[in-house]
């Protein structure tokens, strides 16, 4: 594996629910060369019309540029928030 | 619920009409027939055009899409028809263009088993569209138009795409009229510019020494020119245009600076290159608007006006990011904002003028006379239309000529690949434009090498009898590339040579009246008998394959560095 690894971040999305909503996030994340290490599904109501997506990325952009991708994440729309936060190194 | 349930077809028709659909550029096919069985009973509320090739369709109806301002519908059939859409959607994609694509897909029974006509289309269109949906049942479909085009005609526009099953066209339920829109999370206009934000822009207008606008194509999808008007003659300053952007400012007035980028006027460039307050509207920072960007940013600061934040620091930080729509900011900062005088500035700009030329076709004189000379013939169109028509440009050199020397008086005009750059465009999306407003004069100004990649749709011009210009620039190259293999390529000129057909018989073969001009009086004359002439017209000048567009930034050169002619790069 040659990807770089030099920042790693948690990402929370909230989504509505609906076809392909994980497609189109991966796709947006990979047009910026963005990793996904891992990522998990919660649903947040008994209804099931929202979910929490959570994923481990990594990338070798610098702070602003993943800003940007996390905004453009943000503009897909069935999403509607995304809160991302940089982790230490190795982690 | 006292209607009797109708056919997902009908009510399909019904939602369309219900937006306000007047055109549809759409091609039958395989599993869409169960909608053309409609289709043809809603003619009186919606004029279906049937192209020649669904690529055409689509630039048609972003052409359409362009100089209405009202959201454009193609429609193509599974498998091919689908696929053929692609480049049209990634076209709108790229230049914000509100167009809802439809497609078919074979029975949700069939999905996944590579049935005949099956692809994914919905995987392939997601990375290029705005959003998507997939329909499978009639009940379904009035929502879906619905959100669909309140999606691709709000906020930042762009293309829409709907996947139907077959079983959507012939399952049956009630027509019950869409529900209030509910999208969470999908906000068209950001959150309301604070004041104290607008007013930053005053001290970095009051600091600067030598400021600029770029406005962009979001000024035009904003209808923001008289605000732009307003800004510029507060704050005498001098407004750039991108290729998008053109005819969003008037271009006879005397705080116009002409066409930034790489092939954009030197003299533009060089007030990129030199000014210390860029104030960008409407625009992203593009490449090809930029050149090298180490280059572009020195020295200078940033003010970033757009309607959708995640443009904002894209490609480098800036300054002072002000969201919202180009009128609504533009109107509060006219208002807010005291005016500036840059005297000196002008000076220089003036001295640049006189150095390299300005908004001038023969600062590059010809190299052969035997041939004719593009920016010319463009710089004839423009004055024999008086500046009044829109404009379709296809790609390549044809495409930058149009953009210097067409003098664009009204806004909408101006139609072009900008952020694609797909060879094609220029004669589908005339036809389109045409048939949006219909009581404007038309042309296509296009390439050899662009005309025969939607060549096809002569076919469905002739055949709607659209009063329609098309100009071919014939040199029998692809003349951008040729431009690139000798300045960049050491004059290698690799497999960019065509042989024509004669193009004026083409036409006449479709009943189009054609001319072809070898002098510049036989242009005239049969630019005069065009445009004259009422229904499809054709001429092919005979131009100059070796005429360079000048100036020309390389890729990741200095705005600065422009070269202005061949020995500069040679």
């Amino acid at each position: 594996m040659t990807h770089k690894t030099d920042n790693h971040y948690k990402v929370t999305a909230k989504v509505r629910n609906g076809l392909g909503v994980i497609a189109r996030m991966t796709i947006m994340l990979r047009k910026f060369n963005v990793n996904i290490q891992s990522f998990d599904v919660e649903a947040l109501d008994d209804e099931k019309r929202f979910y929490n997506i959570h994923f481990v990325l990594d990338s070798t952009k610098d702070n602003r540029e993943f800003e940007v991708v996390m905004k453009k994440l943000e503009r897909l729309i069935p999403v509607v928030k995304v809160d991302f936060t940089k982790q230490p190194n190795g982690q | 619920m006292s209607e009797e349930k109708k056919l997902g077809s009908e009510i399909f028709c019904e939602a369309l009409a219900a937006e306000g659909v007047e055109v549809i550029f759409g091609i039958p096919g395989g599993v869409v027939l169960p909608l053309y069985d409609q289709i043809n009973k809603f003619g009186h509320k919606m004029k279906h055009i049937l192209p020649r090739n669904e690529q055409g369709g689509g630039f048609a109806a972003d052409g359409y899409a362009r100089v209405t301002g009202r959201t454009g519908v193609a429609i193509g059939t599974s498998g091919p028809g689908a696929t053929n859409l692609l480049t049209a959607i990634t076209n709108s994609m790229m230049d914000s263009i509100p167009v809802v694509y439809i497609t078919g897909q074979v029975t949700e029974e069939l999905m996944g088993t590579d049935a005949f006509q099956e692809t994914d289309i919905l995987g392939m269109t997601m990375p290029v569209v705005k959003h998507s949906y997939f329909v499978s049942h009639a009940k379904d479909i009035v929502q879906t138009v619905k959100e669909a085009f309140y999606i691709a005609n709000s906020g930042r526009p762009g293309p829409v795409h709907i996947d139907f099953a077959k079983d959507a066209w012939v399952t049956k339920a009630h027509y019950l009229p869409a529900t209030a829109i509910d999208l969470p999370g999908y906000n068209p206009l950001p959150d309301e510019c604070p004041e104290e934000e607008i007013l930053k822009l005053e001290d970095l207008l009051h600091e600067s020494e030598r400021p600029m606008v770029i406005a962009g194509h979001g000024v035009e999808l904003a209808n923001a020119r008289e605000q732009l008007v307003e800004f510029a003659e507060k704050h005498n300053i001098p407004i750039a245009n991108t290729l998008l952007g053109l005819s969003t400012f008037p271009q006879d007035h005397e705080l116009w600076a002409g066409m930034i980028g790489m092939h954009g006027d030197a003299v533009t460039n060089c007030i990129a290159h030199n000014a210390d307050l860029i104030i960008s509207i409407g625009s992203r920072f593009d490449d090809r608007i930029t050149g090298n960007l180490e280059a572009f940013q020195k020295d200078t600061k940033f003010v970033h006006i757009d309607i959708d934040v995640s443009e904002f620091h894209k490609n480098f930080p800036v300054d002072l990011a002000l969201p919202g729509d180009a009128k609504e900011i533009l109107m509060r900062a006219n208002t807010l904002l005291k005016g500036n005088e840059y005297p000196s500035w002008w000076k220089q700009i003036d001295e640049w003028k006189s150095q390299y030329g300005f908004l001038d076709f023969t600062v590059n004189p010809i190299n052969d006379e035997s041939f004719l000379s593009q920016p010319r013939i463009v710089d004839m169109i423009s004055k024999a239309s008086d500046g009044e028509a829109i404009v379709a440009a296809d790609v390549g050199r044809n495409q930058m000529w149009t953009g210097r020397f067409y003098r664009f008086k009204k806004p909408n005009s101006h139609l072009s690949s900008g952020g694609l750059g797909s060879m094609g465009y220029g004669l589908p999306a005339a036809m389109g434009a045409k048939f949006g407003q219909p009581d404007r004069e038309v042309w296509a100004i296009v390439g050899d090498g662009g005309f025969q990649m939607n060549i096809q749709e002569l076919g469905t011009i002739a055949e709607s009898k659209l009063d329609l210009n098309i100009a071919i620039m014939e040199d029998s190259h692809l003349g951008m590339v040729r431009q690139w293999q000798n300045l960049l390529f050491k004059g290698n000129i690799s497999h960019s040579v065509l042989k024509n057909p004669d193009f004026v018989k083409v036409a006449e073969a479709y009943g189009i009246k054609g001319w072809r001009a070898k002098t510049y009086e036989e242009a005239e004359q049969a630019i005069a008998e065009a445009r004259a002439h009422k229904g499809p017209t054709l001429i092919s000048f005979h131009v100059d394959p070796d005429e360079h567009v000048f100036p020309m930034v390389p890729p990741n050169t200095p705005l600065g560095d422009q070269s202005l002619k061949a020995e500069d790069l040679l």
